[in-house]
């Protein structure tokens, strides 16, 4: 807080010298000038500092995909994963060849890599 | 412009005029302000920082208790409020066996790691009546993230108040320094739990993936704590193969197991191969296998030291293949990579078994790690 005031004091200090000099000497003047829209500048950033960044991001579900085969046939297929899926479940009956050896073979993450 | 401030001007044309003057106090005054103020003001924005997370790690810890809270009302069924109860279990501790003198140590450790793990389990049993064995394991599972997040976020606060109140620059630094680490750490965690609230298979899970790929379809039997065991065959030898009982979450105890195996095969056992998930280091390829020596199995070291003892007792070789992946892909649901790295590790141990062993041995391979989502 302290270090604010200085610095706000500072820089109406400066600002006020680089009006008067300018007509006489711009380089000074722009030397001021810049030390006071420093200090403005650093008043400002911590006192409107903006406070974010703390909101969670992510809260949509993950891509979870389950793979489903049959070692009787060709069969596969990728959907979606339900809650109670895990790896070698048993499914029951092979929709294309009948016998009753579906399974999950395979559950993974399916989404863009992170880090 | 000039309007607003042409009341000061007589002013500054009073300094103007003094010339050196102003320019020596202006020049106290930068150095006041860069030398005197500079760590303060460093110590000021570390502060910000630390706050910043903060306030994110309890965010975080807050969404992980609630989604454990609504899971357990979801697939607990409880009579009444689990709330109270995951309150205490939030808060609870183990402490540590003295070390002074060290001798006996891992027992006393491996003794109250079981004590913590039976209590906790039936706290979380009581709290969801309507669990069946996997989702009371999966539920544990949460509770356990959701308490490490807890104990993070209190750990931090506690080092981040300190060092406001004392007002020592050393431990904000050292606060500001670690928490980048931290909150990755915590973000796996959050993600750990929704992966366990919905049972799905995480990145530690690929030794029991592998172990569970060989044991399919087999006769298997249950052996000491949560490990299941199955016989096979690979390249003409004999394979042991074990892993955590799944599909719950579960790591099972797989030191007392390949311990009780080893003794019952005395002598006959010719080489074990431990499989696990292992960290990476930043650069390197998630799912890369390498292979190595000795018992590549986590945690505090119980497990560790008991394969050790026993492979050392009956001079039997230990070999590890692990599969490489971040911490947040290792506690977070299972990625394609390393789904795909199971089968490329069977075909390492293939080769591994051909070349350090004979036609008829008996091998050992365990598969370590987290069996979530992942039955036998
Ligand atoms: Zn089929």
């Amino acid at each position: 807080m302290l270090i604010s005031i200085v610095l706000i004091i500072i820089a109406f200090y400066t600002l006020n010298l680089a009006l008067s000099t300018f007509s006489s000497d711009v380089t000074l003047a722009t030397l001021y000038f810049t030390v006071a829209v420093l200090s403005f500048g650093f008043v400002v950033l911590s006192v409107f500092r903006v406070r974010r960044g703390y909101a969670l991001a992510n809260p949509a579900p993950l891509k979870v995909m389950s793979i489903v085969k049959c070692p009787q046939c060709s069969f596969k297929q990728i959907k979606n994963f339900a809650v109670g899926d895990f790896v070698f479940k048993k499914l029951g009956m092979c929709t294309q060849c009948g016998v009753a050896s579906l399974s999950i073979t395979g559950i993974y993450y399916d989404g863009p890599t992170r880090r | 412009m000039l309007d607003i401030f042409s009341p000061l001007s007589p002013l500054s044309s009073i300094f103007n005029n003094l010339g050196t003057v102003t320019q020596l106090i202006f020049t106290l005054l930068f150095v006041l302000l860069f030398f005197g103020f500079g760590q303060k003001l460093q110590m000021r924005q570390y502060m910000w920082d630390i706050d910043r997370g903060l306030r994110r790690l309890d965010l975080i810890r807050t969404q992980a208790k609630d989604l454990a809270l609504k899971t357990i009302k979801e697939i607990g069924k409880p009579t009444m409020d689990p709330l109270p109860q995951l309150n205490v279990l939030m808060e609870s501790f183990l402490i540590t066996p003295v070390d002074m003198d060290p001798s006996g140590i891992v027992s006393k450790f491996d003794h109250l790691l079981d004590v913590r793990d039976v209590k906790f389990k039936e706290d979380v049993q009581k709290m969801a009546p309507g669990a069946d064995s996997a989702q009371v394991n999966n539920l544990e599972n949460l509770v356990e993230a959701s308490w490490a997040l807890n104990t993070i976020f209190r750990i931090i606060r506690h080092f981040y108040l300190l060092g406001k109140k004392t007002n020592s620059i050393f431990i904000i630094i050292q606060l500001q320094a670690l928490l980048p680490m931290i909150m990755q750490e915590a973000e796996a965690y959050l993600g750990a739990g929704r992966a366990f609230a919905e049972g799905q298979p995480i990145g530690d899970g690929l030794g029991p993936l592998v172990a569970s790929k060989l044991m399919k379809d087999k006769a298997q039997r249950k052996v000491e704590k949560d490990i299941m065991v199955a016989e096979t065959t690979m390249e003409d030898r004999r394979i042991i193969a074990l892993k955590a009982e799944g599909p719950g979450g579960n790591v099972g105890k797989p030191g007392d197991a390949i311990q009780s195996l080893l003794q019952e095969n005395d002598g006959k056992v010719s080489m074990i191969v431990m499989v696990d998930a292992a960290l990476k280091f930043e650069g390197e390829t998630t799912g890369e296998i390498s292979e190595g020596i000795g018992a590549a199995i986590g945690g505090i070291g119980t497990e560790r030291f008991k394969i050790e003892q026993e492979a050392t007792k009956q001079k039997i070789p230990v070999y590890a293949v692990i599969v490489k992946e971040s911490i947040l892909e290792a506690i977070t649901p299972m990625k394609k990579e390393i789904l795909e790295a199971g089968d490329k590790v069977i075909e390492r141990i293939k080769n591994l078994i051909v070349e350090r062993s004979k036609p008829g041995d008996t091998v050992i391979i365990a598969g370590i790690g987290n069996t979530i989502g992942i039955g036998q």
